[in-house]
């Protein structure tokens, strides 16, 4: 996982990142319901797929995944 | 096979650089390009090609006063500079022109050019990236080195090192924007831009520009120049992806060890050979993922290895040694100034000049990892 907050120019910052799938392709992304420290965004935390509307179209985005019993 | 009977014998950037406010894009063409056919004797009735990119071909040779029998217009972000080169060597070595001029202007900071150009909404980038965030350089390109300081141990300190190095490079070179020495501590000081990468670590925004001039070996020992003419040994190029997401790894880049192999088999040299070198640092991973990709130090290694000052005057292997776009200039495409660093130092003419140097390499990178290209410059054939 990758993050990158972004302030400049008015967008709100955001987490960026690129997630690969459990079947192997990657795709950017965003990463929500999470803080923006990069110490709470480790590099191979597992994540799971949730959408979001963006301009009318619902796209893809991960948040930290639940913990699996 | 080898195009060692290409040579440049004219290279001279802009009269002025850095902040330029009374200049357009055109007239900075225009400009480095007057000063580099006046090192070489030459007028533009002289030139019969003419590669640039930014503006096109077409007008800059209008404004000149060229009437063109080879056109190219390359544009694949800032290594399309050296990727004109290796287009001029097929062509001149071809016969499809006898003498070409690449030429480069930006008015990056003042911008006096033409407007940003459109981003394509059905693009893949435009239709799988951009909707995640402003899809900027500073986004887009470390979005590897967070991958690259996991899977490789690279420190802050380490990445910081890099704008350390090259600053003390620019600190010799009175025509550098920044030249005031820095420290580590005062790079990770400087503000966050895009986590992980702080002001220090991203590229400069300049006006200026450059322009080359090249021609058959033969046809140079006619010519009156004022620099002795210095050989294209070797050229390559390539391209990976328009989508940084879709990079095979993330901490490597298949385009930059593609161009960088067959630059160097074209040149036929081994590493220990390579006098100095440059590689294009848009941001501070760039000369690290340059000197892993190019095969000058192994993979993980180039952050100790920069750190521990290698890269620095006085070090083993120069590098960067204008203060690179970190540090000297960048317009927005930097792979002309590079370029023209190498040039300098084969000449013998740089400011920092490194003592005895006769093979120089030149790397550039192309939009976010997307494509990339490396010319092997030597005093001799």
């Amino acid at each position: 996982v990758i993050t990158t907050s972004e302030r400049a120019s008015g967008y709100a910052s955001r987490v960026i990142a690129v997630v690969e799938l459990d079947e192997g392709p990657r795709l950017m992304t965003n990463i929500v319901g999470t803080t923006e420290d990069p110490d709470a965004l480790p590099i191979g935390m597992p994540v799971s797929v949730t959408f979001v509307d963006h301009a009318g179209v619902m796209i893809p985005v991960f948040e930290p995944a639940e913990e699996r019993s | 096979m080898t195009p060692s009977r290409v040579v440049i014998v004219g290279a001279s950037e802009t009269t002025k650089l850095g902040r330029i406010p009374d200049a357009s894009a055109m007239e900075l063409h225009a400009d480095a390009a007057r000063n580099a056919l006046r090192e070489c004797g030459l007028r533009p009735k002289d030139i019969d090609g003419i590669a640039c990119t930014g503006l096109s071909p077409v007008g800059v040779a209008h404004y000149l006063g060229i009437e063109p029998t080879w056109l190219d217009g390359t544009t694949v972000g800032g290594c399309s500079p050296l990727i004109h080169v290796r287009h001029a060597i097929a062509a001149l070595l071809a016969g499809h022109c006898n003498t070409v001029l690449i030429t480069h202007g930006e008015s990056g900071y003042s911008g006096l050019g033409p407007p940003p150009r459109p981003f394509d909404p059905t693009s893949s980038a435009g239709q799988f990236e951009s909707p995640y965030g402003r899809m900027v350089a500073p986004v887009l390109f470390p979005m590897g080195v967070v991958r690259y300081m996991h899977q490789f141990g690279l420190t802050a300190e380490q990445l910081a090192s890099v704008a350390v190095a090259q600053r003390r490079w620019s600190s010799l070179n009175p025509r550098a924007m920044m030249r005031d020495l820095i420290t580590v501590d005062d790079v990770l000081a400087s503000p966050i831009v895009c986590y992980p990468l702080h002001r220090l670590e991203c590229c400069l925004r300049t006006d200026g520009g450059g322009a080359l001039v090249l021609t058959r070996e033969a046809a140079s020992r006619d010519a009156d120049l004022q620099h002795r003419p210095v050989y294209v040994l070797g050229s390559g190029e390539a391209s990976e992806t328009p989508m940084v997401s879709q990079m095979d790894d993330l901490t490597t880049s298949s385009a930059f060890r593609s161009a960088g192999r067959r630059a160097f088999d074209d040149a036929g040299i081994r590493h220990d050979d390579v006098d100095h070198l440059m590689i294009y640092d848009a941001f501070a991973h760039l000369p690290i993922f340059g000197l892993e990709d190019l095969g000058f130090v192994g993979r993980g290694e180039a952050g100790a290895f920069i750190s521990s000052g290698a890269t620095s005057p006085g070090g083993i292997l120069p590098l960067n040694t204008n203060g690179g776009g970190l540090s000297y200039t960048h317009t927005g495409m930097y792979g002309m100034f590079a370029i023209q660093e190498s040039v300098r130092q084969i000449r013998g003419t740089a400011p920092a000049q490194v003592a005895d140097a006769r093979i120089s390499v030149v790397h550039g990178v192309g939009g976010m990892f997307g494509a990339a290209a490396t010319l092997i410059l030597g005093s001799e054939p």
